[in-house]
């Protein structure tokens, strides 16, 4: 067995172990912080693949960035289903009360594993071996070429996602802006508040005081417990 | 060399463990998590097919890109989405949200 093989069953293995704990953790920060770790294996595939500029912005964009607002949001959103959960299929269990109900999504994502397989083993793909040199990147996947290709015959969809991110940003920012804010931001006659450095957060500091708190200490009572 | 199959069922069993997630999870930051991890599997997809099929063709790196661009704005937009829905019903339970259903 050749050494790239044994990285790729490695890098898998990973993968797969964190994907499998991101949908089983009971906690929920585990389960944030195992896909940061299963996108870490994922980047390795890219590597394997020779797309080492997809590899790194893999890393820049999923682990980086998607990974830490995730957490964010785990921690912001303080509700009792951050805490420690009850194990998958209880809602299924209660509501059909039949033992064989709860396997319904397993059996759901296997038959979809194996409808792919199949598919896959039709169509002669799966001995196929790269074409051109193993370790040199193909043209493809070249830095250069990704760059050409992105700003000459792919520019306008470029732009399209460049706004799509931007739109995105604010649209996130005013959804979750606290009704305060937007009351200064509108400029509603029922608003005394004048914005100011930190005016947004005086508003939260007035709901803070009754809902965080506890929240919080509850949460940091859970965490020493486990 | 990795034969093309390994990496086209690495990224079928990623995917049906985030569709198995996406099933059984009742909170929404976890199924937006499972969500994620769809989304990497079909970006495996794409490079294992550009590295075997069409080494010459960027579209596949492409793709990727722009699948990478979506997912971002999507966690932004959904997280958004969800720290409302916790703060106005103290849950992220996706069965909590039902005011449209009927």
């Amino acid at each position: 067995m050749s050494t790239t093989l044994l990285v790729f069953f490695a890098l898998a293995a990973i993968s797969l172990l964190a994907a499998w704990r991101v949908v089983t953790d009971p906690q929920i920060m585990h389960a944030g912080l195992w896909m940061g770790l299963c996108f870490v294996g994922v980047a390795g595939i890219f590597l394997l693949l020779t797309a080492e500029f997809l590899a790194g912005v893999q890393i820049l964009v999923y682990v980086g960035a998607i990974t830490t607002i995730i957490l964010f949001g785990i921690m912001l959103s303080d509700v009792e289903e951050v805490q420690p959960q009850e194990p998958p299929f209880y809602r299924f269990r209660r509501r059909f009360g039949r033992w064989w109900q709860p396997a319904l999504p397993l059996l759901v994502a296997a038959a979809f594993l194996v409808a792919l397989f199949t598919i896959y083993g039709q169509a002669g793909w799966s001995d196929l071996q790269p074409v051109g040199p193993a370790a040199s990147t193909p043209a493809g996947l070249d830095i250069p070429a990704i760059g050409h290709a992105l700003f000459g015959p792919y520019a306008l969809p470029a732009e399209a996602a460049s706004v799509l991110l931007l739109s995105a940003l604010l649209g996130a920012l005013v959804l979750a802006m606290r009704e305060e804010t937007l009351r200064v931001f509108r400029g509603s006659p029922g608003s005394s508040r004048v914005l100011q450095p930190g005016s947004g957060m005086a508003g939260r500091e007035v709901n803070a005081g009754e809902t965080d708190h506890p929240g919080q200490d509850e949460k940091k009572e859970v965490g020493a417990g486990t | 060399m990795i034969p093309l199959g390994y990496f086209l069922g690495f990224g079928v069993l990623l995917f049906a463990l985030g569709l198995y997630g996406v099933l059984t999870q009742r909170s929404a930051i976890r199924m937006v998590m499972a969500i994620e991890l769809m989304l990497n599997a079909a970006n495996i997809n794409f490079l294992a097919f550009t590295r075997y099929l069409y080494p010459d063709d960027p579209r596949g790196a492409i793709w990727a890109i722009f699948v990478m661009t979506v997912a971002a704005a999507e966690v932004a937009v959904g997280l958004a989405v969800i720290l409302v829905l916790s703060r106005r019903r103290q849950t992220i339970d996706v069965d909590a949200a039902e005011e449209m259903k009927h």
